[in-house]
């Protein structure tokens, strides 16, 4: 069982997500020079923050020739914004693939130098980043034990090999870090998980096993709890884990330990089609 | 007579905010809790605070928050979510303040 969660974990790790990142009409109506899109493939697992230097390299020129002074972007994807502090797999199984419509690739988003959103999360600088995720990572982990159990354990320098992990893209490197943690998935009191019900979040601790039957708790169990089960079936809809969507009677705790994102959140992404 | 006094969706709706302030902060200067909707955003907590304490703070400084002393929540997750996360019987949350980081 471990391997297979390994395994897992490793692939998931390993997960790409082509985009391409075009200006919007109001900027290239304004060029004299042609203006050739960036493509990028982001890690599924990871962060679009981490390539925020990288666009903004690709799209310095344009800049300098629409002479704009804001260094500051937010990307879109059809007018919703991007959020930097969502994983990338997460924002993308949320608007590209819950939908009624063949998956797109590449991801198609639009750069904005405009004034961004309100109640959008801006981070000044990586080290604000840093402390963004690691307060998430904490979040999960006194979630996953209903207490400071596991937060306790947690020091500077552990967080910050977490975090390299993280930067590195390296599951074997996160997890070697984790480790000291002892996070028992099947035995923890709750389970660290987000759900996103048509784009709304519910977070609420969800035990792993159910405590009268003494049976693992499943999606279906899940599903029934959000009544989205009639009749014995689920109501038409989508449901998504990291990109894909398990069986009904998959365990909640497997899912965690094999699934979960570096943040130590498992997110379930739910679709209605109604 | 029934004395038992129904909760209004209103009431039901909302969650009991209460801050405890940690370290040299400044107080309020009579313990409240404060109402605030399950689907407000922790933003509203923490743009709260500063504006109410906003007069006591020096150039620079801003408040870190906490819930159980452990970690900051994103400011946008809803106040709803946290309470049944990290409250108390799912209708009050402790949200703990500071002028520097209070958790490792």
């Amino acid at each position: 069982m471990e391997r297979t969660i390994v395994h897992i974990n490793t692939e998931n790790w390993a997960c790409y997500i082509p985009i391409i990142i075009n200006l919007p009409s109001k900027y290239t109506t304004q060029l004299q020079t042609p203006f050739r899109p960036l493509f990028m493939s982001v890690p599924r697992s990871s962060y679009l923050y981490f390539e925020k230097e990288k666009i903004f390299n690709h799209f310095e020129p344009v800049l300098k020739e629409l002479e704009i002074n804001n260094k500051n972007f937010y990307l879109q994807f059809n007018s919703e914004p991007v959020r930097w502090n969502a994983p990338t797999g997460v924002f993308f199984d949320m608007v590209c693939k819950s939908t009624n419509h063949p998956e797109k690739m590449p991801m198609n988003l639009q750069i904005n130098f405009e004034k961004v959103p309100k109640k959008f999360i801006e981070f000044e600088n990586e080290t604000e980043f840093y402390n963004y995720y690691a307060s998430t990572f904490k979040e999960s982990c006194f979630l996953l034990s209903k207490s400071a159990t596991i937060t306790q354990k947690i020091t500077e320098n552990i967080m910050a090999n977490i975090w390299n992990g993280l930067k590195n893209l390296s599951f074997d490197e996160y997890k070697r870090s984790v480790q000291p943690l002892e996070i028992k998935y099947y035995e923890q009191p709750s389970l660290a998980i987000r759900i996103f019900l048509n784009k709304q979040c519910i977070q609420k601790p969800i035990k792993p096993i159910n405590q009268e039957t003494e049976e693992l708790i499943t999606l279906l169990d899940i599903f029934k709890n959000l009544q989205l089960v009639e009749n014995g079936k689920t109501v038409p809809m989508t449901y998504l884990i990291q990109g894909i969507t398990p069986p009904l009677n998959t365990p909640l705790a497997f899912l965690s330990a094999s699934c979960s994102h570096p943040d130590g959140f498992l997110y379930l992404i739910i679709t209605t089609l109604n | 007579m029934n004395k038992q006094k129904k909760k209004t969706q209103e009431e039901v709706e909302k969650v009991d905010i209460k801050l405890m302030p940690i370290g040299n902060v400044p107080k309020l200067k009579k313990a409240k809790v404060f109402k605030l909707r399950r689907a407000d955003p922790f933003l509203v907590v923490q743009q709260g605070v500063t504006k109410v304490f906003s007069k006591h703070l020096k150039k620079g400084q801003v408040f870190t928050f906490s819930l159980q002393a452990s970690f900051t929540p994103s400011p946008d997750e809803t106040l709803g979510n946290l309470t049944e996360c990290f409250g108390q019987n799912n209708t009050s949350l402790e949200v703990g303040y500071s002028l520097t980081p209070n958790y490792g």
